[in-house]
């Protein structure tokens, strides 16, 4: 028997207090979607099924009797800490669906300098975090553009990466420990631990599950030494985006680790002002970062890597550096984007998918061809290009980067016009060439067409996981898993 | 109707953090390693043409576009950007000799005001202050010079239905004005929350303007020249040219150090905050 | 030095035009002798006039009122067209013919700025707009403004007379005003030139103040609010503790609160008695709207925000938290004065 709308409020309310059971509309509005749809939203149109409820999360325990509640009576839930998601993992289309915000859930329990470990709620900010870390000389080495905004629970759950992670790694080699509550309203533990070998890594059930398999409400993650003193930048200018994967490629495969190394197209490279430096040509950057001896044995090394190649020219370092400092998107951003795209109906998106070496550069120049071919509304498009951020040994992300006036469109259309058939077709081109459909923003809801094909005959591993730990399919329905 | 709008792009100041405010014994501020930007005026005047533009019926009452800059090289980006989003001319002004315009509206207007008696233009638009003076007086000295009326803090720019009169709306003490008004005429724009921005251009606008050529003026062939020890321009106008002189540059006074109030939890720093100054202040 | 204060009787503004002068003036330390008051008006004659502290250091009288002894003249002009400039120059040229002054001041805004600069470009003259600081001690003139977008000051000596300001916005005490029945007059009589740019002209007045400008205590909030329901919370602890609402430029433009409540040098510059700034970062453009409160206090969770740097009490926490304390502390006085005792625990 489905419960109405009513019942299942007033059933929350009776677990959790009222005062923890939102259902103020505007706050059940915005808890409806996430940046995927910020066009309509911003026009007051919201094509999302609202919500039943926002509840307000408190303790682990007040989450394994939510669950257990929505488990029973098969209700969706949608789990949502910061709310700056980018692929519609946030948005609440299965009707009377409650959302399950962990925000509440703010304290950093421990910060351990003895361990190197630092503890926080599902719900702490990320920004709060490295602030009280830098306090003491640390730092997480967690830097994505979101960080004023993001929270723990779903920088986690996302599988995220940051600026920094060609030297710090990525969310999932930073997590120690987790505690996380499944949909029967089973609270499990993962101890801090350097490494182990007891059986197949649990950790990675809950790291990137993006709340289809379970409610994270805490993490630990490993910190390091935090040494900005000796930071140093690199930059060049250059004629071929080919030529920048190369020289990322030998950077890596040499061994160094610089913790950012970026190559900018030139598209990409003029929305953020580089062409007043750098004309109309690439941009590759490099940051060495550590102590002392490795940051300059580092620089060292990619210099001399750069050197031999004639179309890299350099640029004065001190340009990068203040670009560099100033790329996050705190709430003055997010407001400020809001108020153009509703003055001039101008939009961007990203869509971010990652490659080996010896793929990389056919997707970039594919990805842009099929788009520029086949995308009937090109003419709209004031802005195609991309640029790579995440390095590793064996290949590189690759963001592609796309701007447009919406034209001749309801707000609620914006989507299928443009948005959807520009990420249908990158994501095409990247499956063709054996890349992966995404690197680091999660599957969401819109990707989840080709989960069966990202995974090939290993979804049989995932798809066991969705059947063992959510049979009701209760848990943010319709992400990472395609409805069927 | 020629209408020319006026723009100068300056450092994006945000960038700057405490440590970079410094100058030379020019006191010169170096802001090379940051990107410039229009300012919110200029954006405002720079879009608001470009829609009065688009309000052309008939080929008789077309509307030509200039934009105009008094810059060196660098400003050839901006220009080819304007080009691109519609305007038919991108014009830069180049002082042959690099002199410090910084805090010199007179000498700006009367750059202006030559290029804009040689073109014969019907609009000037500008913005209500930029640059790095913040000056707030190179619309209002262009007028003079020109010998035209102006309206200053304009939010507003659309056509009258008598296609050769404009609707200006601007903003005045208490209130805002909206004035009907006949050309030629000096506008200088304000900036409010519904100011708008410019638009972008897209892919095909900006491979067009590739071919695009950017117009460059030097000083002299305006009948001008600027020197640069003394800032005058050597004409033979009979007003003085630079009417203020730069002593020094100084950052605003850091006021006494804030006072922080310690406290385990909020209760307890809320507590402190009304005991020891709130309950006195606030009229309970 | 002969100066004159230009001001505009009908402004809306007066008062607060008129101190942001004095405030510049009493900067000065100096008295000025024989100074005038040329006041523009339309319509009705003014019977009050409002005070300028052309002497300072003279100081108050036993009635309350400044020993303005330095005040010699008002010269009232009557104006036809009140909102083209071109009318206020015609008059202050022939002004200036009969009486040259050498030092001009004019009011902070619009109108101020445009007639100061355009006079002093008829009569050769130098002219300064936004200027906070005027020194008078050596021959030429020295002016301090702001410069490079609000983030330095610039010092300048202008170099001919007459030497033409206008002065910077600045919230300060608004100016009294006076009977002046004691204080010699000129009257211009009404004079109609004709302006035949100007086809039509509709003057809309601004709808009326929320009371934001006015009042006493201010709660400021800012993007560390982060949502709308957070908004309402706080809107609600303002109206227990007796506070208007402002807020910065996110809130603002998140459409979380109306336009006509923004702070900062696109909105409102306020000067309240007690000025609360929670979850505002405190960037230039901001705290330009707030820096002459009586006293701020400013509640960030990040300690090194710019909001502390003119700020006199400062707070390094949860803004919810703290305010939703405080308003419980503020509601116990409200019910039972005295009551709002000290719950912390003496150790």
């Amino acid at each position: 028997m489905t419960l109405t709308r009513t019942e299942i409020v007033d059933h929350l309310k009776n677990i959790l207090g009222q005062e923890r059971v939102i259902t103020d509309e505007e706050v059940l509005k915005e808890n409806s979607h996430d940046r995927y749809k910020k066009f309509e939203t911003i026009f007051n149109v919201y094509s999302t099924p609202i919500p039943a409820a926002v509840v307000k999360l408190g303790n682990t325990s007040q989450v394994s009797e939510v669950l257990k509640f929505l488990n029973e009576n098969k209700i969706n839930s949608v789990a949502r800490t910061g709310g700056t998601a980018t692929e519609g993992g946030l948005e609440t289309i299965v009707e009377n669906s409650v959302v399950l915000d962990g925000s509440p859930m703010n304290q950093i329990i421990k910060i351990d300098p003895v361990n190197m470990l630092a503890t926080a709620q599902c719900g702490v900010n990320l920004g709060e975090l490295e602030d009280q870390l830098r306090k003491q000389g640390f730092t997480t080495g967690h830097s994505p553009q979101s960080l004023p905004l993001a929270h723990m629970g779903g920088l986690v759950a996302t599988r995220s990466i940051g600026q920094f992670s060609t030297l710090y790694g990525a969310i999932e080699d930073m997590v120690i420990g987790l505690e996380a509550v499944f949909p029967d309203g089973e609270i499990t533990r993962i101890k801090n631990v350097p490494r182990r070998a007891c059986g197949p890594d649990i950790r990675h059930v809950i790291i990137g599950n993006e709340g289809a398999l379970c409610y994270i409400t805490e993490v630990t993650v490993k910190i390091y030494r935090y040494y900005p003193e000796n930071n140093r930048y690199l930059a060049w200018k250059l004629d071929h985006m080919e030529t920048g994967f190369e020289i990322l490629r030998k950077v890596m495969v040499d061994g160094y680790r610089p913790s950012m190394a970026r190559l900018y197209d030139v598209e990409d490279g003029i929305q953020h002002s580089f062409d007043q430096f750098a004309g109309k040509k690439c941009v590759l950057m490099f940051l060495a970062e550590g102590n002392e001896l490795i940051a300059r044995a580092t620089a060292e090394g990619i210099a001399k890597i750069v050197e031999p190649y004639e179309e890299c020219q350099p640029l004065d370092s001190k340009i990068i550096e203040n670009w560099f400092s100033h790329l996050n998107w705190g709430p003055e951003q997010i407001a400020e984007e809001r108020d153009l795209i509703a003055k001039n109906l101008h939009i961007g998106f990203t869509t971010e998918i990652s490659g080996n070496w010896d793929c990389i550069n056919t997707i970039y120049e594919n990805a842009l061809n099929r788009i520029q071919e086949d995308f009937p509304h090109i003419d709209d498009l004031t802005m195609l290009g991309g640029h790579s951020s995440h390095s590793y040994q064996t290949g590189t992300n690759l963001y592609f980067v796309y701007d447009y006036d919406v034209k001749d469109c309801k707000p609620e259309e914006e989507i299928t016009k443009y948005h959807n058939p520009l990420y249908a077709m990158i994501v095409e081109e990247t499956l063709k060439a054996g890349g992966s459909m995404v690197h680091h923003h999660g599957i969401g809801k819109y990707r989840t067409q080709w989960t069966k094909e990202e995974h090939g005959s290993a979804y049989y591993i995932l798809k066991g996981l969705k059947d063992q730990f959510d049979p009701n399919g209760i848990m943010n329905a319709g992400t990472v898993y395609p409805l069927e | 109707m020629k209408i020319a709008v006026c723009f100068k792009p300056i450092a994006d100041y945000a960038r700057l953090s405490q440590k970079d405010w410094k100058w030379d014994e020019g006191h010169r501020v170096d802001t090379s390693f940051i990107r410039r930007i229009f300012n919110c005026f200029e954006e405002s005047a720079l879009e608001m043409a470009l829609t009065l533009s688009g309000t052309s019926e008939h080929a008789s009452d077309l509307i030509e576009l200039t934009a105009l800059t008094v810059d060196n090289q660098q400003g050839d980006l901006f220009l080819k950007q304007l080009l691109a989003v519609g305007y038919n001319y991108g014009v830069r002004i180049q002082c042959k000799k690099n002199p410090d315009l910084r805090f010199t509206p007179l000498v700006m207007s009367h750059l202006i005001s030559a290029y804009i008696k040689k073109q014969g233009h019907d609009l000037v638009i500008l913005g209500m202050q930029g640059g790095e003076g913040d000056n707030g007086q190179t619309g209002f000295l262009l007028a003079e010079r020109l010998g035209w009326p102006c309206i200053g803090e304009v939010s507003r720019i659309i056509r009258d239905e008598s296609h050769d009169c404009l609707k200006v709306t601007s903003r005045i003490d208490g209130g805002t004005l909206v004035q009907t008004v006949h050309l030629p005429m000096v506008l200088i724009m304000g900036h409010s929350l519904d100011s708008p921005y410019l638009r972008v251009p897209n892919l095909k606008q900006k491979l067009r303007a590739k071919k695009k050529q950017v117009i460059v003026i030097s000083d002299i062939e305006l009948g001008t020249y600027i020197d640069p020890q003394t800032n005058h321009a050597l004409t033979n106008a009979p007003t003085p040219e630079n009417d203020k002189t730069l002593m020094d540059l100084r950052k605003p006074q850091a006021s006494q150090s804030c006072v922080f109030i310690e406290g385990e939890n909020a209760m307890e720093q809320a507590q402190q905050l009304y005991d020891q100054y709130l309950k006195e202040r606030l009229p309970l | 030095m002969k100066t004159a204060v230009v001001l505009f009787a009908d402004s809306p503004s007066l008062n607060r035009q008129t101190g942001e002068i004095n405030a510049m003036l009493s900067n000065l330390k100096t008295n000025f002798s024989n100074a005038e008051l040329w006041l523009f008006y339309k319509d009705a004659q003014p019977e009050i006039f409002p005070e300028i502290h052309f002497a300072p250091l003279y100081g108050a009288l036993a009635d309350g009122t400044l020993a303005d002894k330095a005040l010699s003249i008002i010269r009232l002009v009557a104006m036809e067209h009140e909102h083209v400039s071109e009318s206020y120059l015609q008059w202050l040229q022939h002004l200036m013919d009969q009486y040259p002054m050498e030092l001009l001041v004019f009011p902070s805004d619009g109108l101020g700025a445009e007639l100061a600069t355009r006079l002093a470009f008829r009569l050769n003259g130098s002219s300064c707009l936004q200027v906070e600081g005027l020194d008078l001690t050596s021959q030429k003139p020295k002016v301090k403004k702001p410069v490079y977008g609000n983030n330095l000051t610039a010092e300048f000596v202008l170099e001919y007379p007459p030497y033409c300001l206008s002065v910077a916005k600045q919230a300060c005490a608004p100016a009294k005003m006076i009977p002046g029945e004691s204080i010699k007059k000129e009257i211009f009589p009404l004079h109609k030139p004709g302006f035949d740019w100007v086809k039509e002209m509709v003057m809309i007045p601004d709808k009326p103040d929320t009371g934001l400008a006015d009042s006493d205590l201010v709660l400021i909030l800012g993007q560390g609010v982060k949502s709308k329901e957070t908004m309402d919370v706080l809107q609600g602890i303002a109206n227990t503790i007796g506070a208007q609402l402002g807020a910065s430029r996110p809130v603002v433009m998140n459409a979380w609160i109306d336009m006509n409540r923004l702070i900062g040098a696109s909105g409102l510059i306020i000067s309240p008695k007690i000025c609360i700034a929670a979850g505002v970062s405190g960037t230039g453009v901001f705290s330009m709207g707030i820096k002459c409160s009586e006293f701020i206090v400013a509640i960030n969770i990040d300690s090194k925000a710019p909001i502390f740097q003119i700020a006199d009490i400062g707070i390094v926490g949860d803004l919810q938290d703290v305010l939703c304390e405080l308003e419980k502390i503020i509601k116990a006085e409200k019910d039972m004065p005295g009551s709002a005792e000290s719950r912390i625990e003496t150790k």
